[in-house]
């Protein structure tokens, strides 16, 4: 037996062992993103056995076992640049919390002549936690983190030109590469966008209304109106941190949790589905920054009542304070 | 500060006694003379001693009024004034109210708007020969009979009120708090209002035609007056029944508790304990979140004294926060009111019990020196706390008066260790009275 039809006998022994690192890679992809707050899609997958053999038979590797580090694969597909740079944190140690044991991280466009078209994306090398190879050693993985766009033209391309059957043309191959500049500026001109986005002065206040729908939904079943929700937001923003609204998030998440049930009685009686929710004097029940304020009944009564004290949303925050049984603090002395 | 000496342990145990002064409760807590023997720091006991007695008050200082619902609601009427027990009334009723999810939903609004920063502790008291406690029992357990026995608690309050008492409605309700069931037994009194809805005229021109109605109830911005809950776990057939009572219309003792006895109980605090666990836990809490800010302490303790001076004869922690904390101090002194068990809304004030402490206000340093000082000195500028040298925890006292009197004095000896906490120690010496 020849030593790459020796290496092709145990990928096929040991594939499950690498199938199971992948969904293990998956796993841990998704917490990474999840934890970071980011929307992003994870795949994972463990080479083929075909794609492994053609691999070890196309290259001149000295040790075909070892030179292949791509045997479990893992990708981050992001919406935009900025998210691609969040995702590039999860595998940064000087962090001290990354989700694997890093090897390397290349980014492609470093160090390229800009004078060049080339493949964009990261790339990670790294070590799935807790799995070995039949003789005890770890696991490698190649990550990959690429926008939507980058990861459109890389399918697009890699078929093509890097693992093409047919040598292609350099007209053709130049035609495909010319592609990864119109993905270059499509991923510009959406950070541009997002750049100005973000320096309106009611963004973070979007943001925090966008997170507290991913617990007001699952709750209600139907979203607020979201200029009231600014409304609302505009008159609380003596309490909300807009600068830590991710850290607030995790501590509203917790509470959230802790009272769930609570919270769910009082929003099926009071809130959208309900008979009070033709009522406006009850608008608020059926707004997700309803949950902000009864994290803020509970834990900062008086300052939320001085902040409502006197607007037009007072009775509609009395409302509230009386449904988690707590008495709005009259700052009227 | 350790509690070794006999002395000091027979002083705390004094003051154990005079906070929870009802003879009930205070059976129950001879066994913390043992704890009182241990050489326990003087803050682990004092919360001992709060976490002891949440603990045999379980649910009482804790209830959750945002998990009160409603099942059956009865509603009779009652007259005004007083009548005789066992005269006929034509308003009882025969059958729960009919309620829609909105009637219920608003219902339970206002129930729990009604308890909200207001609620007592209350315990049962057989000395008052009241049935009303067993006939919660039985409501509570199930036994009992909800149209009759609401009819006969009805008829018992009829009987229990003053001459002054309006007419207006008992309700008692069948529910669910802190995921048990519970009962409500809550007197309302009519209101009026007015409704108008658009209409045309007789010459068909568009109008509005207005309603007046004196028999309203539970109309935005009132609330129940009188209300005691009571939950299935602190009424059983063994124990005293305890229970929570809010009552908006506390302008004097006999007329306040007329509605607590009816229910067949007392207050488990007394507005004089009351008073005393509020300056003592409000003296307590200032003292921790100044710790660093000696000005800021004065400027807090002197507050806490004229508020105990001041001709009011209620105290409110809500007003004493909005009026003289800063900041994030607010909120945390309502949650700590909260955790004790004293109602935000405000209660009796009654000093007798701490009179000697909010005459002066008394500044003790770690050195010995002791300055007793009106607090209209403070408010007119003659004394002034400022913060020392950056660095140090010393702080800069000027009192300007003319010196009528120098003298030597006692004193506390030399100690070879400092107190943990000069104003805890303060604490124990004010309370032996020396």
């Amino acid at each position: 037996m020849s030593e790459l039809e020796a290496v092709f006998e145990r990928y096929k022994r040991e594939y499950t062992c690498f199938e199971q690192a992948a969904l293990e890679l998956e796993k841990l992809l998704k917490e990474g993103c999840a934890r970071m707050g980011l929307r992003a899609e994870v795949e994972s997958r463990a080479k083929t056995i075909p794609s492994f053999i053609k691999k070890i038979y196309a290259r001149s590797y000295d040790d075909p076992w070892l030179e292949v580090t791509d045997k479990v694969g893992g990708r981050i597909i992001t919406e935009t640049l900025l998210d691609r740079k969040t995702a590039a944190r999860l595998f940064d140690e000087s962090t001290g919390t990354t989700l694997i044991s890093v090897l390397s991280m290349e980014d492609k466009s470093d160090g390229v002549d800009p004078q060049n078209l080339y493949y964009p994306g990261i790339h990670v090398q790294g070590i799935v936690p807790e799995f070995f190879t039949s003789d005890g050693q770890p696991i490698e993985c190649e990550i990959q983190l690429r926008t939507k766009a980058q990861d459109a033209w890389a399918v697009a391309s890699h078929g093509r030109i890097y693992k093409g059957i047919l040598p292609l043309s350099k007209r053709t191959t130049r035609r495909i590469y010319r592609l990864s500049v119109l993905t270059e500026m499509f991923d510009e001109e959406v950070k541009t966008a997002m750049d100005e986005m973000c320096s309106e002065p009611e963004y973070e206040h979007a943001v925090l209304i966008r997170d507290l729908e991913t617990l007001y939904l699952p709750m209600t079943g139907e979203p607020g109106e979201n200029m009231l929700s600014l409304e609302v937001l505009d008159v609380l923003k003596s309490l909300v941190d807009v600068e830590g609204r991710e850290k607030y998030f995790e501590e509203l998440k917790k509470f959230v949790e802790e009272n769930s049930s609570k919270i769910s009685g009082i929003l099926s009686d009071y809130g959208p589905r309900s008979d009070f929710a033709n009522q406006w004097a009850y608008w608020l029940f059926s707004q997700p920054e309803s949950l902000l304020i009864f994290e803020k009944v509970e834990n900062h009564a008086f300052a939320l009542s001085e902040a409502v004290e006197g607007t037009e949303m007072e009775e509609a925050f009395r409302h509230l304070f009386e449904a988690w049984g707590k008495e709005m603090a009259s700052t009227d002395i | 500060m350790t509690i070794a000496d006999q002395t000091i342990q027979n002083k705390v145990i004094c003051w154990i006694r005079k906070q929870f002064s009802n003879s009930k409760v205070r059976d129950g807590y001879e066994q913390l003379e043992l704890v009182a023997q241990l050489d326990f720091h003087f803050e682990t006991f004092y919360e001992i001693i709060l976490s002891n007695y949440r603990c045999t008050m379980k649910g009482v200082f804790m209830a959750d009024f945002g998990t009160l619902s409603i099942d059956k609601v009865m509603m009779h009427g009652i007259p005004k004034g007083n009548l005789a027990a066992n005269s006929p009334n034509e308003s009882f009723t025969e059958t729960p109210i009919p309620l829609e999810d909105e009637d219920r939903g608003y219902i339970t609004l206002k129930l729990r708007a009604t308890f909200a920063g207001r609620a007592r502790a209350v315990i049962e008291d057989k000395d008052l020969e009241s049935k009303v406690p067993d006939l919660i029992r039985g409501l509570v357990g199930d036994s009992g009979n909800l149209i009759g026995d609401s009819r006969q608690i009805a008829s018992l309050l009829h009987g229990a009120q003053k001459w002054m008492s309006n007419a207006g409605l008992v309700m008692v309700v069948h529910g669910q708090i802190d995921g048990e069931k519970c009962l409500v037994v809550a007197k309302m009194e009519h209101q009026e209002g007015m409704r108008v809805q658009p209409t045309l005229s007789p010459e068909g021109l568009k109008t509005y035609k207005a309603e007046h109605f004196h028999d309203l109830i539970l109309a935005e911005g009132t609330k129940v007056f009188k209300a005691g809950i009571f939950k299935a776990s602190e009424a059983k057939d063994s124990e005293l029944m305890q229970g929570l009572v809010a009552d908006d219309q506390l302008s004097g003792q006999n007329v306040a508790e007329y509605f607590v006895n009816f229910l067949g109980c007392v207050f488990v605090r007394q507005a004089d304990v009351m008073t005393e666990l509020y300056f003592d836990e409000t003296h307590r809490f200032l003292g921790k979140v100044t710790k660093e800010d000696p000005p800021m302490r004065t400027d807090y303790e002197i507050a806490l004294i004229v508020d105990m001076q001041s001709a009011s004869k209620r105290i409110s922690p809500k007003s004493f926060a909005a009026k003289y904390l800063k900041g994030a101090h607010r909120d945390q002194f309502l949650k700590r009111m909260e955790e004790i068990g004293l109602p935000i809304a405000g209660f009796k004030k009654d000093t007798k019990l701490i009179e000697t402490n909010i005459r002066r206000m008394k500044l003790q340093t770690s050195r010995g020196a002791t300055l007793f000082v009106p607090p209209e000195m403070h408010d007119d500028g003659s004394l002034n706390v400022g913060k020392g040298k950056n660095g140090t925890k010393k702080s800069k006292i000027i009192l300007i008066d003319e010196i009528t009197s120098i003298s030597g004095a006692g004193g506390p000896k030399k100690r070879e260790k400092k107190s943990v906490n000069s104003s805890i120690q303060a604490d124990v010496q004010d309370q032996s009275g020396s």
